[in-house]
C-alpha cells in the first residue's frame, strides 16, 4: 500500500502543523494509540504491520484552511494496514480527508485501516473517508474519534467498494459540552456487503451526538448498520440522536438496521429512528405527475437521498468529488436493474 | 345549478387566449372511483376547456381530492368506471407522467418532501430546458420570474423540494412548477389553503393571468370563497360524497360560504 498526502507544504511558507511518518513528526509516539485504546485482533493487526502510520498533529489554536488529503493505494492481492493518526490541539480546527482505493477488477486485496482523530478543548476536526476499493476487496476499517470539552468532531464516511466493507466508527465526547455529529452513507450492488457500526459515546454533561447513516442496496447486495448509543454515569444533559435510512432498489438486495441504547444517566435526550424499504411511492409519484417517467423520477429520488448526506457532510472541497463517485455507481445500479427488469 | 355536466355554459372559453392558442378539452365521463379499497367516487361528469375555471367546493371527505387523484393517475386511486379525456385521448389506464405529458398537472393539497431534489432538477427531468439535470440559465430565469409573481422568496427555489418549507411556501412552489410547465389543464387541490393573505391574492391573480398568457383551463378545489375575489370562476361546483350535486355561477361559493352545505347533503 502506498501513501500519498497533498497539502503538506515544506520551505519558507511551511504549514504550522506537522505532517509525516512517526520520524518526521514529534510526539508521534504519543498520538498512535491514544485514541483507539482497547483494540480488537483487527486493530492490533494494524499495530502490527501498519507500515508508516501517518501523523498530523495541528498545534493549540492553529486552523488548517485547506483539507488535507491522505490517498491509500491497495496494490493487488495484498493486505494492508494503514494507520492515520491525527491531533488537533486546543482551539485548532482541522480537516482530513482519506481515501482507499485499488486495482479493481479482480484483485482480492485486504484493507484493514485504522483511524484515530483526538480533538483537545473547543477543538474543531472534520474528517471524511472514501472506500472506493476493487469490487473483490475486503474493507475492515475502524474509525477511533474522541473529544474534549466544547469540541466539534464532525465525521463522514463514504463506503462505495469492496466486496466485504466493514466501517466501525466510535465516536466518543468526553469533555462538557462537547458535539459531535457521525455521517455515513453506503451503496452496495451484486452481491456486495456493507457493514456499518457505530457507537455514540457520551462520556460528559450536556454533550451532543447527531448520526445520520443511509445506504441503498440494489442487486442482491445485503447491508447492515448496527449502533449504539452509550450515555455513561455523569453525562447529564446529553443529548444524543441516532437515524438510519435504508433504501432497498430490488428485490434481491437486503438491508438490517440494529439500534441499541445503553443509557446509564437519567437526564438525557435521546431519540432513533430507522427505515428499511423502497422507493416511497408518493415521491415516486409526485415526481412522475411532473411529467418525468419512471426510471428517470427513480434516479432523481435515489440521487437525492445521497445528494442530502453528502451535502451535510463536513468538508464541503469533497462535495463535488464524493457526488461524483455516488452518482456514477448509482447509474450503474439502476442500469443494471433495468435490465434485469426488462429481461423478467 | 342542477346542470351536473357543467358542459357549454363556461364563460372564458378561448376568449382572451391570443390567436394561435390551441383548444384542449378535459372530459370527465361518469367517473367512479375506490381509495385504497373503497368506493368514493359515484359518477363524475366535468368538461374543463382552455381558459375555463372551474371550482370545486365541498365538504372535507366528500372525495374532491381523490378527483384529484383518480384525474392525475395515482396508484391506489382505482378508477372503476367511466373515462377521462383529454382532447379526445383516454387517460384512465394511463401513467400519471403520460397524463402530464398529455397536458394535465396537479398541484397537491399536500406537497411531498423529496430530500436532495432540487426543483431546477424536478423541471429539468420534466423536460424543461436541456433536461440534463442542471438549470440552464432560462430555465432559473422562468423559476424566479414565476416565483416573484407569487411572493416566493427565489432563495427557497434552491431548497430541496418542499424540504423545511412552510405550508405557505410550498403552496407557492406548486405555483412556480406550474408556470414553468404550462400545462393545458390544471387540477389545484387547496392550493390556496395555508396561504397569507397578500399570497393569497397573489397566486389568485397568477392564475387568472395564466388563462389569458397560455389559456390554461383551471379546475380549482377550494374551501374559501375569498380564493375567487381574483380569480373569476366561471363554473363552482359542489361535492357531497363522491358526487357533483350542484353547479352554478361565482354567486354559488358566495352562497355557501354563508349558509354551508347543510342543504346539498344527502338526508338519508
Ligand atoms: N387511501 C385511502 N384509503 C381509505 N380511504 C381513503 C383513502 N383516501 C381517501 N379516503 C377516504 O375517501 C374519502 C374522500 O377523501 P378525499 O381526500 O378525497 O376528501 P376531500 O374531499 O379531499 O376532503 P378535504 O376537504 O378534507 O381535503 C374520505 O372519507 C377519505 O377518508
Ligand atoms: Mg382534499
Amino acid at each position: 500500500m502506498h501513501n500519498g498526502s497533498v497539502g503538506a507544504r515544506t520551505g519558507p511558507d511551511a504549514p504550522p502543523f506537522a505532517v509525516g511518518t512517526a520520524a518526521e513528526v514529534p510526539g508521534a509516539a504519543d498520538m498512535l494509540g491514544s485514541v483507539q485504546r482497547d483494540g480488537d485482533a483487527l486493530v492490533r493487526l494494524n499495530d502490527a504491520f501498519a507500515p508508516d502510520p501517518l501523523f498530523v498533529d495541528v498545534p493549540d489554536g492553529v486552523a488548517v484552511d485547506a483539507p488535507l488529503l491522505v490517498v491509500h493505494w491497495a496494490d493487488p492481492a495484498s493486505a494492508s494496514f494503514p494507520r492515520l493518526c491525527v491531533r488537533a490541539g486546543a482551539g485548532a480546527s482541522v480537516s482530513v480527508v482519506e481515501v482507499f482505493a485499488g486495482a479493481g477488477g479482480d484483485d482480492r486485496s485486504l484493507v484493514v485501516p485504522v483511524t484515530e482523530l483526538a480533538a483537545a478543548e473547543g477543538a474543531a476536526v472534520s474528517y471524511v473517508s472514501l472506500q472506493v476499493l476493487g469490487a473483490a476487496a475486503w474493507s475492515i476499517g475502524r474509525l477511533a474519534a474522541r473529544g474534549g470539552a466544547g469540541c466539534s468532531l464532525r465525521t463522514f464516511t463514504v463506503g462505495l467498494g469492496a466486496s466485504y466493507g466493514r466501517m466501525r466508527a466510535d465516536v466518543t465526547v468526553e469533555g462538557k459540552d462537547g458535539s459531535c455529529e457521525v455521517l455515513s452513507a453506503y451503496l452496495g450492488d451484486g452481491t456486495q456487503v456493507h457493514d456499518i457500526r457505530t457507537l455514540q459515546d457520551h462520556d460528559a454533561p450536556r454533550t451532543k451526538s447527531e448520526l445520520l447513516c443511509q445506504g441503498a442496496v440494489a442487486g442482491s447486495s445485503r447491508s447492515v448498520y448496527s449502533g449504539l448509543i452509550r450515555v455513561n454515569r455523569g453525562a447529564v444533559r446529553s443529548d444524543a440522536r441516532q437515524t438510519n435510512h435504508n433504501l432497498v432498489l430490488d428485490e434481491g438486495a437486503h438491508a438490517d438496521s440494529v439500534p441499541n441504547l445503553d443509557i446509564l444517566e437519567n437526564d438525557v435526550t435521546c431519540s432513533h429512528a430507522s427505515t428499511v424499504g423502497p422507493i416511497d411511492e408518493d415521491q415516486r409519484y409526485y415526481i412522475e405527475s411532473r411529467g418525468v417517467a419512471p426510471e428517470v423520477a427513480e434516479g432523481l429520488i435515489v440521487r437525492g437521498f445521497f445528494d442530502a448526506i453528502i451535502d451535510r457532510g463536513p468538508v464541503p472541497e469533497v462535495t463535488v468529488l464524493l457526488e461524483r463517485e455516488v452518482h456514477q455507481r448509482l447509474d450503474e445500479a439502476l442500469r443494471d436493474r433495468e435490465v434485469v427488469a426488462a429481461g423478467g | 345549478m342542477s346542470d351536473l355536466t357543467g358542459t357549454g355554459t363556461g364563460t372564458g372559453t378561448g376568449t382572451g387566449t391570443g390567436a394561435g392558442t390551441v383548444e384542449h378539452v378535459l372530459e370527465v365521463r361518469g367517473l367512479e372511483a375506490s381509495a385504497g379499497g373503497r368506493a368514493v367516487l359515484h359518477g363524475i361528469d366535468l368538461t374543463v376547456r382552455s381558459g375555463e375555471v372551474h371550482v370545486i367546493m365541498g365538504p372535507n371527505g366528500s372525495g374532491k381530492s381523490t378527483l384529484a387523484h383518480a384525474l392525475m393517475g395515482r396508484p391506489g386511486t382505482e378508477v372503476t368506471a367511466g373515462s377521462v379525456t383529454m382532447d379526445g385521448h383516454e387517460l384512465v389506464g394511463e401513467p400519471a407522467w403520460r397524463r402530464a405529458r398529455a397536458g394535465l398537472f396537479l398541484a397537491l393539497q399536500h406537497p411531498v418532501e423529496v430530500p436532495g431534489v432540487g426543483l431546477a432538477s424536478l423541471l429539468a427531468a420534466a423536460g424543461v430546458g436541456d433536461g440534463g439535470g442542471t438549470a440552464p440559465a432560462a430555465l432559473d430565469d422562468r423559476m424566479t420570474d414565476e416565483a416573484k409573481a407569487v411572493g416566493l422568496d427565489p432563495k427557497l427555489l434552491r431548497r430541496p423540494l418542499n424540504v423545511d418549507l412552510s405550508g405557505g411556501e410550498a403552496k407557492r412552489t406548486e405555483m412556480v412548477q406550474l408556470g414553468v410547465l404550462r400545462p393545458a389543464i390544471c387540477v389545484l387541490d387547496e392550493v390556496d389553503s395555508g396561504l397569507d393573505v397578500d399570497a393569497l391574492g397573489d397566486v389568485a391573480r397568477r392564475l387568472q393571468q395564466a388563462t389569458e398568457e397560455w389559456g390554461v383551463g383551471i379546475l380549482a378545489i377550494t374551501h374559501f370563497n375569498r380564493f375567487l375575489v381574483q380569480l373569476e370562476a366561471d363554473l363552482v361546483h359542489v361535492m357531497v360524497d363522491g358526487r357533483i350535486v350542484a353547479t352554478g355561477d361565482a354567486a354559488l361559493a358566495l352562497q355557501l360560504e354563508q349558509t354551508g352545505y347543510a342543504g346539498y347533503r344527502d338526508p338519508r
